[in-house]
């Protein structure tokens, strides 16, 4: 079964050439415009793993990490940012919060999907999963 | 002349005494009538005498008839006689009464007098004082009389030359006034003014002397006081360094002292004393606010008149004066009559006022001069930001189109795909440079320093160059020497200062040339990266200017190649903040070895590094310090954390994982470790928001600059033993 990533940028190009290496690369992929519109996707359906912009109009990408970190069911997704800003503040702070990786624009799309693939094989393999059932490693 | 018997000149001593020198002139009058009277009975006696004289032999020789007619005519002469004498009797009485009624007042003047009446004989032996004498020297008539006035009452401030004065006058026989301190029995000092007169009998010769002394110590007093209030305030105004000035406003005249008109560079008397001179001198832009000043003062709502006021000086400039007075007169309705006041040259207090204000006004602009840099970095930040969307965009779906995800690629297609993706990354290269040189220049990048592979930076480094290269036909050949271990640096800087100089390579190599990257071990054990191109090589001089920032130097051989001259004064400032050097070897026509060196992950090294860089600031700090930084417990992790820990130092600062792994140590100048630490901790919290509880320590501190090498060393051991050494 293959892996789901959910794209969050507000600029639409950008979401469309991630979707469409993720999905070269074998992932199911979908998009949401905004912060908000991303939450809800993972609410419905959480992903294996989220790539999020930092910039954007109705909420930021950090708002949203911090969010998805406040919910158990939703706390060890990896999360992957994307960002223009290049401020090592701004890309220390997203690791401090638990970022999986801060990639700055413009970035090789080819070196995003590679580090999403790691992001989720280093959950998979994380022994203190939080559902200690060994399921997560199952799905 | 024989003086006055005192019962002659009084019959009555308790009478009330008048003033005497009032009534001296009269006095003397009847003084001199006392002795004609005098005279006249001594006359009359004379005649009588002179008559029994005559008698004598006419009685002697008188007999019959003659002696009849002799007794007849003596019986006539002598009725004669009796009656002429009773006349005179009458005369001599009427003449006594009213010249004792004269001489009673006289008498009375003198007693009663406040002055002491002095009378002497012709040798100046006191025959006679007064009460006023008695009174204000405290000896009596008695203990005075045969006595010299000067011996008894002159004293060590008596002026010599005013009794010198006063005996000469007396020796010609004539009268003096002098001013002269004397002495009371009791000791007391007192100042007289006397004047003398020689007393004369009837014939006008000198029978003595006469002094009416007037006690003036008060009043001498009194005017040495005001003289010496007068030097005082003169003294001020001199040392003061005062002009003065009075001004009548009634007439407008204005009356100033020298000082007043040579602080304005004019002698005395070129300055015209009216009101009008103060009004022309006054500095036009001064004169509506001094007039105000002074009004309120001259209309009685402010108690001082006060300004500071630029006066025109002769030579034509300026002098700033602090005018400052009072109205010194009014009349009955409150109208100023008169003013007066000083005027003090301020002129230096002025322009170090006014190089006080130039320095606020210059704090005021370079804080807007940071606040314009801080929005002028804000835009660079921006701009890249707005720049990097549509780029990536472009390079992506210029991929995807060009690896036929999207449908099937012609060759020619492919080709001009190339181009633009060879457009697209250079124009990336600039937007990254100016970024980077921005930060740079505020001092603004962070350098996560830690162990890193120098293959995996040569990887980055062929990916992201070798399409470009490939589209002139450049090959790009990396190597890394067995053995080389890992350097510690910042791996993105790094491969940003082998990317600027592998792009600058490629841009001066010929078409199908070739440019090699290398990395090996150095002389002194560093790792070092060097990149070897076979373009035109550097004109000789060249090599002072090729790290500073925007400089594209003229190539003679390679004349097309054009940029801002950002990359290579962008790669020497990553270098250096990379604890490393960078150097360059060339022979013009032959190419070009640009190599850079970084430490190896041995904190020893790097904290010699560290001091080498230190050396080379222009600003020494006074210490160096060691912190040690721990995480909250259920916090972030230390690696986490570290983040944190490199976006709250500064690039100077060396943040290392302590040799337990549970917290970090931090390493860096400052000028009080406490200080720092505060200052960091405030940092981690600020960026931290959702790790609360970091902890900062101070583990050691060093006074910069060291004592010696062993110094040096010794600190890098004890760094060292805190570090972890896989660092």
């Amino acid at each position: 079964m293959p892996h789901s990533v959910l794209i969050v940028d507000d600029e639409p190009g950008l979401a469309q050439v991630l979707a469409i290496r993720m999905k070269a690369a074998g992932f199911e992929t979908r998009t949401a415009d905004g912060g908000k519109t991303g939450l809800a996707s993972v609410a419905a359906a959480p992903p294996d793993a989220v790539v999020l912009d930092v910039r954007m109009p109705d909420m930021d990408g950090f708002e949203v990490q911090a969010r998805l970190r406040a919910d158990p069911r939703l706390r060890d997704i990896p999360v992957v940012f994307v960002s223009a800003n290049v401020q090592d503040s701004a890309r220390h702070a997203a690791l401090a919060a638990g970022a999986a990786a801060y990639l700055t624009k413009p970035y090789d799309a080819r070196e995003v999907v590679n580090v999403v693939h790691a992001a989720i094989a280093s959950r998979h393999s994380d022994p203190v999963c939080g559902c200690g059932t060994g399921a997560c490693n199952a799905r | 002349m024989t003086l006055p018997p005192r019962n002659s000149i009084s019959s009555d001593s308790h009478a009330p005494r008048p003033s005497l020198d009032t009534v001296l002139p009269a006095r003397c009058a009847i003084m001199t009538r006392v002795a004609a009277v005098v005279g006249l009975v001594g006359a009359t006696i004379s005649l009588y005498l002179a008559f029994g004289e005559e008698f004598a032999p006419l009685v002697a020789i008188g007999s019959g008839p003659f002696a009849l007619l002799a007794l007849v005519a003596v019986t006539m002469i002598i009725v004669a006689y009796v009656r002429h004498s009773r006349r005179l009797r009458a005369a001599r009485r009427a003449a006594d009464v009213a010249s004792r009624a004269e001489i009673e007042r006289l008498a009375l003047v003198a007693r009663r007098t406040t002055n002491a009446v002095v009378i002497t004989d012709v040798n100046r032996r006191i025959v006679w004082v007064n009460e006023g004498f008695t009174r204000i020297t405290g000896y009596t008539l008695d203990e005075v009389r045969g006595h010299a006035p000067g011996s008894m009452l002159q004293g060590p401030r008596t002026d010599p030359r005013a009794v010198a004065r006063m005996r000469d006058a007396l020796h010609r026989q004539e009268g003096c006034r002098v001013e002269i301190a004397n002495y009371s029995k009791d000791g007391r000092e007192y100042i007289l003014d006397i004047e003398i007169q020689p007393l004369r009998d009837a014939l006008g010769n000198v029978t003595g002397f006469m002094a009416i002394e007037t006690d003036i110590t008060e009043s001498v007093r009194a005017r040495e006081e005001v003289a010496s209030t007068a030097r005082r305030l003169n003294l001020v105004v001199a040392g003061a360094d005062l002009g003065t000035w009075e001004w009548n406003l009634e007439t407008n005249e204005l009356l100033f002292n020298d000082r007043w008109s040579t602080m304005l560079g004019y002698s005395p008397f070129e300055i015209d004393r009216h009101l009008h001179s103060w009004q022309r001198l006054v500095h036009p832009d001064d004169r509506e606010r001094v007039e105000g000043v002074l009004r309120d003062h001259l209309e009685g709502r402010t108690d001082f008149y006060r300004a500071d006021i630029r006066f025109l000086r002769k030579d034509g400039t300026y002098v700033w004066v602090l005018d400052a007075g009072k109205v010194s007169e009014r009349d009955a309705s409150g109208r100023p009559l008169r003013m007066s006041g000083i005027h003090l040259d301020i002129n230096d207090r002025q322009e170090r006022r006014e190089l006080e204000r130039l320095n606020v006004l210059l704090a005021d602009q370079n804080r807007r001069l940071e606040e314009m840099s801080d929005r002028a970095h804000r835009f660079v930040d921006d701009v890249s930001h707005e720049f990097r969307t549509p780029l990536t965009v472009i390079k992506e779906f210029n991929a995807i189109i060009a690896e036929g995800l999207g449908g099937p690629v012609s060759e020619q297609q492919s080709e001009w795909l190339r181009m633009v993706d060879v457009a697209a990354t250079d124009l990336n290269q600039l937007v990254e440079d100016f970024l980077d040189s921005s930060k740079l220049r505020a001092g603004r990048l962070r350098v996560d320093r830690r162990a890193c592979s120098p293959q995996v930076v040569l990887d980055g480094v062929s990916r992201r160059i070798s399409r470009k290269a490939a589209s002139r036909g450049i090959s790009i050949r990396t190597s890394v020497d067995p053995g080389v271990p890992d350097f510690f640096g910042d791996e993105e800087k790094v491969r940003r200062i082998v990317m600027n100089l592998v792009t600058n390579a490629v841009k001066f190599s010929p078409d199908g040339g070739e440019v090699t990257v290398a990395v090996r071990r150095s002389g002194l054990g560093d790792v070092e990266f060097s990149v070897v191109d076979h373009g035109p090589g550097l004109m000789p001089g060249d090599r002072k200017l090729l790290f500073e920032r925007f400089r594209q130097l003229p190539n003679a051989l390679a004349p097309s190649v054009k940029g801002f001259g950002l990359g290579l004064n962008i790669a020497h400032q990553l270098v250096w903040l990379n604890l490393g050097a960078i150097s360059v070897e060339s022979e013009y026509g032959k190419g070009a070895r640009f190599s850079f060196t970084v430490p190896t992950a041995d904190s020893a090294i790097v904290v010699d590094r560290f001091f080498e860089r230190l050396a080379e600031r222009e600003e020494k700090p006074e210490r160096v310090a060691m912190l040690r930084i721990l995480p909250s417990r259920g916090g972030s992790t230390t690696e986490e954390l570290r983040g944190l820990a490199v976006a709250s130092t500064r690039a100077a600062d060396i943040v290392l994982p302590s040799s337990d792994g549970t917290s970090l140590i931090a390493f860096g100048p400052c000028e009080d470790p406490e200080a720092w630490r505060c200052r960091l901790l405030d940092r981690l919290d600020r960026l931290g928001a959702r790790d609360t509880g970091v902890r900062v320590e101070v583990l050691s501190a060093w006074d910069y600059p060291l004592e010696s090498n062993m110094a040096r060393a010794s600190i890098a051991h004890e760094v060292s033993m805190e570090v972890a050494h896989a660092a």
